[in-house]
């Protein structure tokens, strides 16, 4: 066996396919904090497995360089998370729009919280279905005009990160897109988490929404990782925090140390990737018929 | 009293669901199975958990039996209503055993010339003398054994079996319950059966057929199931949810069958064998993934235990009415396969197949089976796991050597249709699942010349597959004119039935389609060319199978559709009957008459 000498990955080993977003987009910033971190974490991309679902944001997996899925719009989290129980070993990332994880595939989402697969689950959020051309997402303010809703929202607007952490979410954080050293660091510590981690990532859209734009971000939100007295191991003071405060909370906003996968409850033995075995008919599997005789 | 009956024997077990009558029956049928008889046990219930009239029929031949026979030998009523519903289908020389602790009596109206009506106080005497209500079951068990003359060792065994694991005092008061039911009979006049069976081939299984898909699976090397509960599959998923976690296999029961299809990809495009299981409902919310999968060409196996439909229809009955959807269902053009097995044998043999096809041409394969045969306790031979071997496919479980291109040419244009799938962690793998179409290596593409292209070799696949499929089994006369065709769990009644028309004198031959899609034309025309008149018996309302055939071989005027949609699966005097009826309406079949009748 030789040794192999060690090559410090860099984020171009990540590249894939030349991003087709509208320049400008929120969406370049989670990508280039996301290649920065698998280079940081040193991950092979070969062991990378990137599922995504539909929508602009959902075309991050042919932009990056990894064993991408790119599936039906919603379903990216059971993908990942039979991807990630056949085969642990992998870096499982499940990427979409909001429209993808809080609209069609909101049952998904929280079931997916309840399971707490070692997936990073990334939501890049811009309250607008940007490849149908603008329709208001569930993420939208109540009144946000669109074309779809011409006399505003009616419905009160979806919180992902709220809502994991009343599902039991064991890691929840948010970035900003204009903020991409925070994002590096929360995506760093949510691939790293042993269990579901969502980064709602707040990115936006600068052709359909003229509303949430960078600066208006900028104004509207807090940053809880910059509070020296914020306690994210605690839920309760945790949600009573963010449901009272007047601006958008960003940073690593819950984690439970205690978080234990489930590949670690559900896989006889987690360390062999049923995905990886050598299959042959196990001919002791006949004694099973004793229960019908 | 009618002449004597050998070894021949339909008992219905009828009550309210939650009274125990599934167990009795449970019990009666192990009971004959190990007296070396081919037992066949079918549940007809109500969709509910208590109350509502539930049946249970235990039918036991010396020959291998699949479905229902013609009509009932003996009832154990455990109220009026069973009476009421079921009395009238015993023959002469049959017994109808009811509860009478209330001092119920069966009216003259219900009551037929030579069937004996022997009414027991079951209920009051399983609480009077064994102090619980629910040993009525075992007392009725006694009373069927005295009068059928059977021994009490393979009862007294099989209880012991059944309760062993509560404690010897619950299988004590068991045997006495049934020796209680024996000296109810004891004064009775015998009816005219003899049940000795050979007491050999103990050794065969009663075995229902979604535990034989699940275990079937299991061997063929299954390591995911997704599912979500619903009948009639549920009994795969709980199966497998019990077995599947040895063998390092992961069982989720899933949050809807979006997400377990879902799941299924996910797990197959990691490299391990996947499967889901399903009912006609789940099956049409899995429709838009089954065609992700064919998209992105991930062998995922789907079972569909049709019940009728549509909506929600008839949930614990049996149907055929998913076919069009199997063959059809989604939106655009890709390859799959559709197989369906004609009884819990088949199924062990046939799903182990259906994952070997999945992964050689890289498609959904869709496992159609029924009700019928879902949920029925059949009489199988030990199954031989030597039989079952297994074929990957193009898997590619080693690097790849491309000098670093990327993304790999996973979807490569080849002349077989059928392209390399590296699994994640190949080295050199690398490529984008797509499921929007898509160039070689995955990659997003909206060239029309490539859309053509790539469609195409999505499609080649499935001529290949045409000679790869389990073809059509074809049994009877191969000399006969009169022919039948169907598939899946008509097969016991039309086997009995065409034993039924060779007693009248008409010969026929019996072609059984295995696989369904792609559709075997050639074997299905030789056949019908071969035929003067062709019977499609089905169990659905428009002929879905009929539809096929005429679609892709016809001629309408040689075809004969039987069909049977009440959610009862067919019996065989049901298919002799009309059959032998249309054969000599010379208006219906102009001049087949007397050629077919020899």
């Amino acid at each position: 066996m030789t040794t192999a000498t060690k090559v410090q990955r860099n984020p171009k080993d990540y590249e894939g396919l030349k991003p087709v977003w509208c320049p400008g987009c929120g969406d370049f910033g989670v990508l280039n904090a996301l290649k920065k971190v698998l280079a940081d974490l040193d991950l092979d991309p070969k062991d990378i497995a990137l599922v995504t679902g539909i929508g602009c944001s959902s075309q991050i997996s042919s932009f990056l360089k990894a064993y991408a899925f790119h599936g039906v719009h919603g379903r990216l989290l059971p993908v990942a998370t039979a991807i990630k129980l056949m085969n642990p070993r992998l870096t499982v990332i499940g990427a979409g729009g909001d429209g993808d994880g809080y609209a069609i595939g909101l049952s998904h989402f929280l079931h997916a919280v309840r399971r707490n697969v070692d997936i990073t689950y990334i939501v890049m959020n811009n309250q607008v279905y940007g490849l149908t051309k603008g329709q208001a997402s569930p993420t939208a303010a109540p009144g946000f005009v669109t074309s779809s809703t011409p006399q505003g929202t009616k419905e009160r607007d979806v919180d992902g990160v709220k809502l994991a952490l009343a599902a039991g979410v064991t890691f929840v954080a948010r970035g900003f897109s204009g903020d991409v050293p925070q994002l590096v660091k929360l995506f760093k510590e949510a691939i790293l988490h042993p269990g579901f981690a969502l980064v709602d990532v707040l990115s936006p859209c600068v052709t359909y929404n003229r509303v949430n734009t960078y600066d208006w971000f900028r104004e509207n939100i807090i940053n809880l990782d910059e509070d020296p007295e914020y306690d994210p191991t605690d839920r309760v003071r945790v949600l009573a925090k963010i449901m009272t405060l007047d601006r958008i909370p960003t940073g690593l906003i819950f984690k439970d140390p205690s978080s234990k996968p489930y590949s670690r409850l559900v896989l006889k033995d987690p360390d062999s990737p049923p995905a990886l075995e050598d299959l042959r008919v196990r001919p002791e599997l006949a004694e099973l018929q004793e229960q019908f005789v | 009293m009618g002449e004597l009956r050998v070894n021949d024997l339909s008992v219905r077990i009828g009550g309210q669901a939650g009274d125990g009558s599934l167990t009795t029956g449970d019990l009666l049928a192990k009971v004959l199975k190990r007296m070396g008889l081919w037992v066949v046990a079918i549940k007809d219930f109500p969709s509910r958990i208590r109350g509502g009239h539930t049946n249970y029929t235990i039918r036991a031949k010396d020959a291998p039996i699949w479905g229902p026979g013609n009509s009932l030998d003996f009832l154990l009523a455990f109220d009026m209503e069973s009476v009421e519903i079921h009395a009238g289908e015993i023959q002469p020389g049959g017994v109808v055993v009811y509860d009478n602790s209330r001092g119920e009596q069966i009216p003259d109206a219900l009551r037929a010339d030579g069937v004996q009506y022997l009414g027991v106080p079951l209920s009051n005497l399983a609480r009077s003398e064994l102090g619980l209500e629910l040993m009525k079951n075992t007392v009725a068990l006694g009373v069927l054994a005295e009068l059928l003359s059977l021994d009490d060792g393979i009862f007294y065994d099989i209880l012991t079996a059944t309760y062993g694991r509560k404690g010897a005092a619950v299988v004590e008061k068991n045997k006495k319950a049934f020796d209680l039911g024996r000296k109810q009979a004891a004064q009775a006049p015998k009816p005219p059966y003899r049940i000795s069976g050979s007491g050999e081939n103990s050794r065969r299984l009663l075995i229902t057929g979604d535990e034989a898909i699940g275990y079937g699976a299991l061997v063929a090397g299954c390591r995911f199931l997704a599912a979500y509960p619903i009948t009639p599959a549920t009994d795969i998923l709980e199966w497998m949810a019990k077995h599947l976690p040895n063998s390092n296999g992961v069982v989720i029961q899933a949050e809807d069958e979006l997400a377990a299809i879902n799941m299924a990809i996910g797990a197959a495009h990691a490299g391990a064998r996947a499967m889901t299981a399903t009912s006609g409902p789940g099956f049409a919310l899995m429709t838009e993934a089954m065609a992700l999968a064919g998209m992105v060409e991930v062998p995922v196996v789907i079972v569909d235990c049709q019940r009728p439909g549509p909506s929600t229809g008839l949930p614990t009955k049996t149907e055929q009415g998913d076919l069009n959807h199997a063959v059809f269902g989604a939106h655009g053009d890709f390859p799959r396969i559709v197989l369906s097995p004609a009884n819990a044998e088949e199924a062990f043999y046939l799903i182990a197949e259906a994952f070997n096809l999945a992964e050689r041409f890289q498609c959904p394969v869709i496992f159609l089976t029924e009700q019928l045969v879902a949920m029925s306790k059949q009489t199988i031979p030990p199954l031989d796991l030597s039989r079952i071997t297994i074929d990957r496919g193009k898997l590619v479980r080693e690097p790849i050597q491309n000098s670093g291109e990327w993304p790999f040419r996973r979807f490569a244009i080849t002349e077989e249709g059928i392209s390399p799938r590296p699994i994640p962690s190949v080295p050199g793998g690398m490529f984008i699942a797509k499921g929007s179409e898509h160039l070689e290596t995955g990659a997003y593409s909206e060239s029309p010349k490539n859309r053509a292209l790539m469609t195409l070799k999505r499609m080649r696949k499935l001529e290949r597959a045409k000679e790869a499929v389990p073809p059509p089994v074809i049994t009877g006369d191969p000399a006969a004119r009169v022919g039948i065709v169907g598939f899946g769990g008509t097969y016991g009644p039309i086997l009995e039935a065409m034993e039924m028309l060779a007693r009248r004198g008409i010969t026929t031959k019996y072609l059984r389609l295995r696989t369904l899609w792609p559709f075997p034309v050639e074997d299905v025309r030789a056949f019908v060319e071969e035929s003067d008149v062709v019977f499609i018996v089905e169990q659905n309302a428009t002929g879905q199978l009929r539809g096929l055939v005429e679609r892709f071989v016809g001629p309408q005027e040689k075809l004969e559709s039987l069909l049977k949609f009440d959610g009862q699966p067919f019996k065989p005097l049901e298919i002799a009957t009309r059959i032998d009826a249309l054969l000599v309406e010379p208006e219906r079949v102009p001049t087949r008459t007397d050629r077919a009748r020899r």
